[in-house]
Order: structure tokens, then C-alpha cells, then sequence
């Protein structure tokens, strides 16, 4: 198993990296318009926002002040124009920029996909479904944040900050002096809360990773708890657990809750030092009302961006672990490479002639599975492959298929190394059916079609006809509509087979590589596989990896692998003559007395 | 569910702090209240700021706005702080309730739910229910308070200025209400196109030969593209109702300040109200907005917490074994002795599933070694699962001692047995703790000779930190081999007279089974040893070699016996013989 998770976790100081930021913004790039749009929105939102107290102070000092009727109409339908405006400008920013996000996210997620699927079977064994799963969906989420609400509100928060200053000194320069004062004085306060927040938040975060990982690992192994009648001791572990989880977060919310009111604390000290002073420059003369009124309220607008953008760094910093993630996996490159375009062969046509030519192979470094083996099929021949468990038959059919590259040696298909023929059209002259049946979830139809639409209903039938198998869909509820569910549990596992061997049929391949099944099948579908299998043989050049005895006797000739070795060939007969040999043991071992 | 049903099922939950929830309410309340004063400070000042009162009253209005701003701090972090501590603990002690419950729930409860199903009661919906007592409570004597004391404010300064900027504002939890129901509603199809992705993925990667050996890795992007595409369209379904929620909320908002402008404006021109009394009002308004915004909210939350709660409630109601702690020993172990009898035993796990045993008869003695043999799914495990009472013979009876398990609480049987499970379950602790896990004695001469008889005397203490080395996640990790052992270790410690061993040495190289065995039957002395095993020479070490097949006892014997009547056991001679012989070539 990897041990990559941990590389996975975030970095406990964690610093912005330039070129993965670099990065990021480069999947931003086809949206420019998009961007563009949302932020005119935004500006044209913070003004109006901006611009309402402004109105109010103007209506104060204007209408109100002069007794003018009709200019107090006119500020209040101007009110309700910028309302309606700001209403309308935030709308279309958040749309806007959820789209763009949404976007982004859509091309990264088919990107990746797409590289994933270039990758060569290696990193599959490598890495753990969920492992690549959590690369697909929520990393690729933390990433949307970034750009459904990160960065456009850290630019939006900017841009209120800077319009409201710019305001208040247009309206007077010394009281905002005052609401600058005491703006650092909030920065002092968020400054010193931070880091107790930080650590607070990190003690919540590994006491309740703790717990639920104690609560995993115990609910999974109850029935050890139980048999050892080990109850109570468990139970003042998960205790003491639980008591330091809620301590920790019990500390939290003290921070918290003492966090709250001194912000509260600082406003009303700039509303105090405002009014003081305000107060006194209006009966100077030096203000009007309406100009203190107006920074009463830009004072209370002040704090909250400060705020959002201390919370945007958070959001920062993990999409930022996200996507470093993200990229880790679009920078690994398949072990499995496709031929230099002038190296490449193409043959249009092959007649199926495959050759070993000493290979060895190992799937972690000098563990050999396969030593030395060298051998030649023929056209049109079919072998099949025994061995004990271990022996290397399925590295056999692994290395054909070019999942894996081997080591040293060459393997050639009519003479020509299969590194050199692009993989596509290697994997098209060969038919691949796999010891566990793959069915992807939808109908029989769609599990041999695999995609390829052109393929019609009458198409199908002629392939059930072609492999014995018109009675086993005629026999389904809906014949080749039959949906067969997730993974094809709705189907037994000798009919998964069955639906796999048509789909094989219908690309017609060259080559045939068969991992026989070794599950129980009931006495009847064993004998329609049966069938099924030698008309899927005929003709075509076959390696089995055997597990019934027809398939072996109907063989042409027999592969004994032992320990990773080509021990012995030949055909049945010949084989069990030899007294001393491997094979006259594996035979009574695994294939006397069983059906077929 | 009924308020009052979530409110009957919450109770004693809350019941023991009900106090300090009670003084929460109380600061919430003045917190509240005082809130509410702030205002009308404010609307006497800026109505001084023209006359000549202005200078002498100054220094009182600031003296005024200053200790009520603390007064609301002081009272704001003691509710918060009691609130939703309280809230905090209810958690804590509903999850200690859940695991002491889990705790004593029966093996047939374990096949029947996952464990992730049980992880989530534990984690997501005991913060669901938490959510209740926590912030929703907060906000509705938030909302509650504010909005007496913001209207008879608002009353006071006119009765139809009030009326008239109220107009937008109950729309407001009604909207909230409506919309959070569109946005939940957008945000599970959101979840189930994530799931869909998931499931599509899983299945090609999965698959992943398959797509690989029939060249459909471009099928496989466009199917998931597709889904993708339709994700993208689905999240912004969500976001245009989610997206809408602020914008929403800034304009009703801003529709009341017009009308408040307008209306104020004017009547401050004919001089029925004070520009101070607009100024308050206008504060009113931007206090009362977010309260009424929140009932939509906390409706929301109390929903979901009660659907948490509910299911919650479904692991109350499962039943328990009959009796898993100890005090449930009310028939003493000493006076068991080592006979075990099954008669005429059928067992199935469920009912619509075929019979593992059926009519199975057989009885073993004290001091006696039996192997137990059977090909998978013979029902090895069951006969251990039945000895120690995980299940319950379907009929027939399984007795120990004399003592048939349907009477006998789980407890004492399981004093009396030493079992070593198939699975193997160490626990990220100490490999002290793992040993010592329901160990009788913690003396080290006793510990030395189970390390030794398990052959890890040696290795353990090579380690840095020996048996303290801490096992699993954040410690190193053991072999197969070395775990399975750890767990014989473990039995051993239990000093049980009755030992169940389930495969014991599959992780373990014939080698080492050898000596393990040899040191096992030597010490063994009185105590009975039931080993399941597939491998030859631990049978014909055992006295008795019980085969399993269809459902019964189909042979009995010692080893001779069995090769003498060439049945089963012949036949896995013959085999092993082979398979060793393949082994040398």
C-alpha cells in the first residue's frame, strides 16, 4: 500500500507557492470576459453601497434641513435606484463568478480525469480509489471556493475598504484620522485573537480527529471489545477522549466568545471618540449633522471586510493545499509510453503470431515474478496456461496487454516490438476477458456496446448467435435491455461472464487473451461458458489462463509456469506422461474430478 | 417529529445543566435589552447637537454608550459562554451515551448496520442536534428580545413610522423559510450528481483494465464529462437561490430605509419627529434585520436537528445483549469446567438465507484438543461464533457446561473463553495496551511467557521504545504475521480455561507454527483448545479432528482414523502432500 496520505495532509506552516498560484490563474484565463464582468459588478456594488449613506446624509443636510419637499422625493427615489442597483450588481457578481468557478472546475475535473486515464496501471496499484477519488471531487471543490468566494470578495473587500476612506476624508479628514485609529486598534485586537484561534482551532481539529478515529477503529473491532469482555475499560478510554474533545472545544468557544464583544467594544469607542469630537466641530460650525451621521455609519461598514478578509487567508491557504495535490497528480507521467511517432509501426493487419523473447519482470524491484521466459505462439494457436497461485500466469497476460512494460527482454506480435505499435491499436487487435468480469452499470446492450453506438440491436443479436449465447438473452427479462445495476450485482457471476464474452466477440479481436473465472457457476451456465469459450477460441490465436479442464484439453498446447519459470509445454497428453513432472500434480491438484 | 416529542427526547439531556442554561438566557436577555438602549442614547445626542445642553451632556452621553457597550459585552460572553458550553456538553455526554449503548449491542446489530452508518450518528447528527440547543436557542431569544424591545422602542417614536417600515420586513422569515427549502432542495440533487461522479469513477477505476484493454478511455472521459456538465448545471441551480440570499436581504432592508428616509424626512420637516428620533429609527432597523432573517434560518436547523435526533433514537431502541458488564455473572465462572455440547444445532444468520448448520451434534470434552477443518463457508467460524454466545443456535441447544447459552448472559461465558478471531484488530495503542486489552493480570513474568509462546519476545524488544511502541496510524506499523501473534499473545493473557483459536496461523510460516504449537499444547494442560485450521500438521497434533461439511459433523476422529476411512481429510492429506511436493520443484 502507498504511503502517500501523508504526503497529502497540509504542511504545518504552509507557504504560498508562487508557481502553483501561477498555475491556478492559468485555468482562469479562457474566463478573463467573465472575470472582467464580475468585477465591474462588484465595483458598481460597493459604490452603491457606499453611496447610500452618503444619500441619507445629503437628504439630512439638503431637503430636510431646507424643508424641500420635493427634493427629499427625489433622494429617496434615488435611495431606492442605488437599493435596487446594488441588488442587482451583487446578484450578477455572485452568478457570475459562481459560473466562472463552476467552469474551472469542469475543465480541471475532465483534465484530470483524462490524465488519469492516460495513466499506466502502475499508479492504479499504486494509489487507492479513495485516494484518487478525493483528488476528483473535493479537492477540485476546495479549489471552487478560491474563485466562487475568495478571491473576488478579497478584491470586493479591498475596494470597500479603500472607497470607504476615500469618503470619509471627502467628508471630513480629521474624524476619519479617528476611524482610522481605532481600525488599528481592531487590528491589534484581531492580531492578538488570531494565533490563540489558530492553535485553539488546530487542538479542536486533532482531539476530534482523534476521537472519531478511536470511534472507528473500536466500533470496527467490537466484537473484540465484546469477546474480551473489555467494556468498561474501553469505555473510559472513549471517556477521556471525548472529555478532552470537549475541553477543546469548550477553549474555543471562551475565545470566541470573548473575540465578539471587543469588537463590539471598538466600534463603540470609535462611535464615542466620533461623537466627541463630530459633536464639537458641529457646534463650531466646522460639520454638518448629516456628515456625523454619515460616518456613524461608514464606521460600522468599516469592520466587516477587515473581518472577511482575515477568513479569506484560511481559504487561501487549503485551496492552495488542494491544488498542490491536484497537480501532484496531473505531474506524474505514465510508465507505459507510446512509441516516438517515427518509431511507431502501424500494421493495418496482423495474423497473430506472439513471441517471448527472455523477459523477466517484477512489480516491485527484484522481486521476480517472471524469470527469463521465452517462448513463440503461432497463428491461429491456443494455450493454455497452468501453474499454482503465484506462478505468474495473470503477469503473463498483464505484460501482453502492455499494462506493464517488462524489465529486460522484448515482446514481439508478428515480429515487431509491441513498444513500437501505438497502444490503441495494440489493445485493438487483442480481447481482453478478465478473470473477475467487469460490468459497468446500465444494460447488456450498453455493456458489450461499450460506447460504440453504431452498433445496432440486429448487430447484437448476430454477436449472441455467433457465441452460443441467443438462448441466455432470450432468457433475460428484457433481453439486451436488461439493466444489470451497480457492478452487475443483478446478475449472477457466470452471467457476468457471459455478457463479458460478447462484449469480446463484438470487437472481433485477433488475439484472444482468456483469465478463466475461477468462482462457482452453477452446472448449467458452466456449460453454456463452456460452449461460449470455444467459440470465442476458434480461429483466433488464443493464451488461457486456465482453470477448467475442456480448456485444456481443447488447447493446442499447455504452458506450465512455476515459480515464474516456463517449466514445461506441450500438449495434455504429452504432459502427464511425464511421471516426475509439475504438471501430472497440478492436474490432479486442481482440475481432476471437477466439472467439465 | 412534534416540538414537544424533540423536546420530550431532548429533556434529560438538557435537564442537567438546566441551570446554567437557564443564567444563559437570563445574560441573553440583558444583552439583548441593553442593546436595544443604545439606540435611544445615540437619538438623544444627535438631538443635542444643535443646542447648547451638548457640552455639559457630552461627557454623560459617552459615559452612557461606554458602560452600556460593556454591560452588552460582559452579558454577551457569559451567554455565549454558557449557551453554548452547555450546548457542547450535551454533546458530549449524547455521544458517551451512544457508545455505552453501542457498546452492549448485539453481533446480529453489527451485520445489520455499517459501521459508517453508526459513525455518522456519532459525528454529523450529534452535531445536528447540538445546533439546537447551541446556536438556534441563541438565536430565538436573540430574535425574541430584540424584537420587543426594537418595537416598543419604535412605538414610542411613532406608531406609524413603525408600521410603515415594518411593511417588508415579516416577508423576510418567510422568504428565508422558502428559500431555504428551494436551497436544500438544490443542494441534495448537487449531492447526488457529486454522488454519481463518485460512483462513476469508482466504477472505471475499478474497471480500469478493462477500459484499458478495449481502448475506451475516451468513452470513459465523455461519460464523465457529461456528468460533469450536468454538475456544473446543478450547482447553478443552487446558486441562483443561494446567490440570491444577501442581495435579497440588503434590498428589503434598503426598501424599509427608503420608506423610513421618505416618511422621517418629511415629518421631521413639519416638525413632528426629531432628526434624532430618524437617526434611532434607522439603527432600529439595521438591529431588528438580521434577527427576523435568522427565524427562517433556525427553522431550518431545527428540522434537520430533529431528523438527527431521530435517527439517534433507532439505536436506543435496539435492543442490547442480555448482559455484557460485569455484576451480570450471576452464575459463577469457577464453576464451569470444560465441556462443551451441541445438540441438534441449526443456525442461519438471517432468515431468508440458507442453513450454515444443520441438526449438528457433537460434544468435547475437558482438556481435550480439537481441530475443527471444513472448506470455506462450512461453518468453522459459526461453531465459535455460537460457543461464545455472538449468536443464538436458530434451534437446538449450545451448552456449556451443562449450561445451554440461551440462559446464560454473555458475560461469564466470555470470562471463561480465551478467543482469538479470524480478523485480526489491533488498535492504534501501545503494544502494551493491545496485550494488556482485557488481560486478568498485568504480572511480567505472566506477559514473558505469553511473548514467548508467541514467539515475540525477541522481536518486541528490539523495538525503540519496546512495549510501549505505539502500534497503527501515528506508530509503526506490524507485519501480518506479527499482529496475528500479538493476538494469540493477547488470548493468552486472558488466562481463559477454554481457548478458540479461528485460523490462528494463517499470517504465520509453517516454521513458526511448528514451535508456536509445541509451546501452545505444552502449557495448555487442562484447558480445552478448539483450533480451526486448514494446514495438516496442527491437525495431527489435535486429540480430535472434527470435519465440517453440508451443514454437519461428516467426520470424527484422530488422524489415523480419518486417513484410515479416506473420506475428507484423506483427500486434504492427499493435497498438501501434492502442494508440498509442487513447493520442491
Amino acid at each position: 500500500m502507498p504511503r502517500m496520505h501523508h504526503a497529502a495532509e497540509i504542511p504545518e506552516n504552509f507557504t504560498i507557492n508562487l508557481s502553483t498560484t501561477g498555475r491556478i490563474f492559468g485555468f482562469l484565463k479562457p474566463y478573463w470576459l467573465q472575470v472582467i464582468l464580475a468585477l465591474i459588478c462588484l465595483l458598481a456594488f460597493s459604490t452603491l453601497q457606499l453611496a447610500g449613506p452618503y444619500i441619507i446624509k445629503s437628504a439630512i443636510d439638503g431637503p430636510i434641513a431646507d424643508k424641500n419637499y420635493s427634493g427629499l422625493l427625489r433622494l429617496t427615489a434615488i435611495y431606492m435606484m442605488t437599493i435596487l442597483g446594488s441588488f442587482i450588481a451583487m446578484f450578477s457578481q455572485i452568478y457570475t463568478m459562481a459560473l466562472t468557478g463552476q467552469s474551472i472546475m469542469n475543465d480541471i475535473r475532465k483534465s484530470l480525469f483524462k490524465h488519469i486515464q492516460s495513466l499506466d496501471i502502475r499508479f492504479f496499484d499504486k494509489f487507492p480509489t479513495g485516494w484518487i477519488i478525493t483528488r476528483l471531487t473535493s479537492d477540485i471543490e476546495t479549489l471552487n471556493e478560491l474563485f466562487s468566494s475568495g478571491v473576488v470578495q478579497f478584491i470586493g473587500d479591498s475596494m470597500t475598504l479603500i472607497g470607504i476612506v476615500v469618503i470619509m476624508f471627502s467628508l471630513n479628514t480629521r474624524l476619519t484620522i479617528f476611524v482610522l485609529l481605532s481600525m488599528v486598534l481592531f487590528a491589534v485586537n484581531v492580531i492578538l485573537f488570531r494565533k490563540k484561534f489558530r492553535d485553539s482551532f488546530r487542538a479542536v481539529r486533532t482531539k476530534v480527529a482523534a476521537l472519531n478515529g478511536f470511534l472507528s477503529e473500536h466500533i470496527r473491532g467490537i466484537h473484540v471489545i465484546q469477546l474480551f469482555n473489555n467494556n468498561l475499560k474501553v469505555r473510559e478510554q472513549f471517556d477521556r477522549a471525548n472529555q478532552e474533545t470537549l475541553n477543546a472545544h469548550l477553549q474555543t468557544v471562551f475565545y470566541f466568545a470573548l473575540f465578539v464583544p471587543t469588537v463590539e467594544i471598538t466600534s463603540a469607542i470609535t462611535i464615542v471618540l466620533l461623537l466627541k469630537y463630530g459633536g464639537f466641530m458641529i457646534q463650531g460650525g466646522g460639520i454638518t449633522v448629516g456628515v456625523l451621521v454619515a460616518f456613524f455609519q461608514y464606521a460600522r461598514r468599516f469592520f466587516r471586510p477587515i473581518q472577511d478578509m482575515s477568513q479569506q487567508i484560511n481559504i487561501l491557504q487549503s485551496a492552495l493545499a488542494s491544488s498542490e495535490r491536484i497537480f501532484q497528480v496531473m505531474d506524474m507521467s505514465t510508465g507505459v509510453s507510446e512509441p516516438l511517432e517515427d518509431d511507431a509501426v502501424i500494421p493495418e493487419t496482423i495474423v497473430g503470431e506472439i513471441r517471448f523473447e527472455n523477459v523477466w519482470f517484477a512489480y516491485n524491484n527484484e522481486e521476480w515474478v517472471m524469470k527469463d521466459v521465452s517462448f513463440v505462439i503461432h497463428p491461429g494457436e491456443s494455450i493454455a496456461v497452468v501453474g499454482a497461485t503465484g506462478a505468474g500466469k495473470t503477469t503473463l497476460t498483464n505484460l501482453l496487454c502492455r499494462f506493464y512494460d517488462p524489465v529486460r527482454g522484448v515482446i514481439r506480435l508478428d515480429g515487431t516490438d509491441i513498444r513500437k505499435i501505438p497502444l490503441n491499436v495494440l489493445r485493438g487487435f487483442l480481447g481482453l476477458i478478465h478473470q473477475d468480469a467487469f460490468i459497468f452499470n446500465g444494460s447488456i446492450a450498453d455493456n458489450i456496446r461499450v460506447g460504440r453506438q453504431g452498433i445496432s440491436d440486429m448487430e447484437l443479436e448476430r454477436i449472441a448467435e455467433q457465441s452460443g449465447l441467443a438462448t441466455f438473452i432470450n432468457r433475460m427479462s428484457r433481453k439486451f435491455a436488461t439493466e444489470v445495476g451497480e457492478g452487475g450485482r443483478r446478475l449472477s457471476a457466470g452471467q457476468k461472464q457471459l455478457v463479458s464474452f460478447m462484449r469480446t466477440i463484438s470487437f472481433n479481436p485477433q488475439i484472444v487473451i482468456l483469465d478463466e473465472a475461477t468462482s462457482n457457476i452453477d452446472t448449467v451456465t458452466e456449460s453454456v461458458i463452456q460452449i461460449a469459450t470455444e467459440k470465442i477460441l476458434k480461429g483466433r490465436t488464443a493464451l488461457v489462463v486456465a482453470h477448467r479442464l475442456s480448456t485444456i484439453r481443447n488447447a493446442d498446447r499447455i504452458f506450465v509456469f512455476h515459480k515464474g519459470h516456463l517449466a514445461e509445454s506441450g500438449t495434455h497428453d504429452e504432459l502427464l506422461k511425464k511421471q516426475n513432472g509439475i504438471y501430472p500434480r497440478l492436474h490432479q491438484l486442481y482440475y481432476a474430478g471437477k466439472p467439465g | 417529529m412534534t416540538l414537544k416529542r424533540l423536546h420530550n427526547i431532548l429533556a434529560p439531556y438538557w435537564k442537567p445543566y438546566s441551570k446554567t442554561l437557564t443564567l444563559g438566557l437570563l445574560c441573553l436577555l440583558c444583552s439583548s435589552s441593553l442593546m436595544m438602549i443604545q439606540p435611544w442614547i445615540m437619538k438623544m445626542a444627535v438631538d443635542d447637537l444643535g443646542s447648547d445642553h451638548f457640552k455639559a451632556r457630552i461627557g454623560l452621553y459617552i459615559l452612557a454608550i461606554l458602560s452600556v457597550t460593556i454591560s452588552v459585552c460582559i452579558f454577551r460572553f457569559l451567554m455565549r459562554w454558557l449557551i453554548i458550553g452547555v450546548s457542547r456538553h450535551v454533546e458530549g455526554d449524547l455521544r458517551q451515551k451512544i457508545f455505552e449503548h453501542v457498546l452492549i449491542l448485539p453481533r446480529s446489530y453489527y451485520d445489520r448496520v455499517s459501521s459508517g452508518d453508526i459513525l455518522s450518528r456519532m459525528t454529523n447528527d450529534i452535531l445536528r442536534v447540538r445546533m439546537i440547543l447551541g446556536p438556534a436557542l441563541m438565536q430565538i431569544g436573540n430574535t425574541i428580545v430584540s424584537l420587543i424591545f426594537a418595537l416598543s422602542f419604535m412605538l414610542v417614536i411613532d406608531i406609524r413610522l413603525t408600521l410603515l417600515s415594518l411593511i417588508p420586513l415579516p416577508l423576510m422569515p418567510v422568504m428565508f423559510y422558502f428559500m431555504g427549502r428551494k436551497i436544500r432542495f438544490h443542494s441534495e440533487q448537487v449531492q447526488e450528481q457529486l454522488a454519481e461522479i463518485t460512483s462513476c469513477v469508482q466504477e472505471n477505476l475499478t474497471g480500469i483494465r478493462i477500459v484499458k484493454a478495449y481502448n475506451l478511455e475516451s468513452v470513459e472521459c465523455e461519460k464523465l464529462n457529461a456528468m460533469s456538465d450536468n454538475y456544473v448545471r446543478k450547482n447553478l441551480n443552487l446558486v441562483r437561490f443561494q446567490g440570491l440570499f444577501t442581495p435579497l436581504m440588503t434590498l428589503l432592508t434598503g426598501i424599509s430605509t427608503s420608506v423610513i428616509l421618505l416618511f422621517c424626512g418629511w415629518w421631521v420637516i413639519s416638525g413632528r419627529i426629531t432628526i434624532g428620533s430618524m437617526v434611532a429609527f434607522l439603527e432600529y432597523l439595521a438591529i431588528l434585520s438580521w434577527p427576523l432573517f435568522a427565524v427562517g434560518w433556525v427553522v431550518g436547523l431545527i428540522q434537520q436537528g430533529s431528523a438527527a435526533m431521530q435517527r439517534i433514537q433507532s439505536i436506543f431502541e435496539e435492543k442490547p445483549c442480555l448482559g455484557m458488564l460485569p455484576g451480570d455473572d450471576y452464575i459463577p465462572v469457577h464453576q464451569f469446567r470444560g465441556d462443551i455440547e451441541f445438540k441438534d444445532v441449526c443456525f442461519k444468520y438471517c432468515p431468508d438465507q440458507p442453513y450454515v448448520l444443520e441438526k449438528t451434534n457433537f460434544s468435547i470434552k475437558q482438556g481435550e484438543t480439537v481441530a475443527v477443518m471444513g472448506a470455506s463457508g462450512s461453518g468453522k467460524t459459526t461453531l465459535m461464533n455460537l460457543i461464545t454466545r455472538s449468536y443464538l443456535p436458530t434451534s437446538g441447544t449450545v451448552s456449556i457446561n451443562g449450561y445451554p447459552t440461551d440462559s446464560l448472559p454473555e458475560y461469564p461465558i466470555r470470562e471463561y473463553v480465551g478467543i482469538m478471531p479470524q480478523n485480526i484488530v489491533v488498535f492504534s495503542d501501545s503494544i502494551a495496551n493491545n496485550l494488556f486489552f482485557g488481560a486478568r493480570s498485568s504480572d511480567p513474568t505472566v506477559l514473558m511467557n505469553a511473548l514467548e509462546i508467541a514467539n515475540l519476545d525477541q522481536e518486541f524488544m528490539e523495538f525503540p521504545d519496546q512495549l510501549e511502541t505505539h502500534l497503527g496510524e501515528r506508530g509503526i506499523n506490524l507485519s501480518g504475521g506479527q499482529k496475528q501473534r500479538l493476538t494469540l499473545a493477547r488470548m493468552l493473557l486472558r488466562d481463559s480455561d477454554l481457548l478458540l483459536l479461528d485460523d490462528p496461523f494463517s499470517s504465520v510460516d509453517i516454521a513458526t507454527e511448528e514451535a508456536i504449537l509445541n509451546k501452545l499444547l505444552q502449557i495448555k494442560g487442562k484447558k480445552t483448545t478448539i483450533i480451526i485450521s486448514h494446514r495438516m500438521n496442527t491437525a495431527r497434533r489435535a486429540d480430535r479432528i472434527l470435519i465440517l461439511e453440508d451443514g454437519g459433523i461428516s467426520e470424527d476422529g484422530d488422524h489415523d482414523t480419518l486417513v484410515a476411512a479416506n473420506g475428507y481429510y484423506a483427500d486434504l492429506c492427499r493435497r498438501q502432500d501434492l502442494l508440498s511436493q509442487l513447493e520442491s520443484f
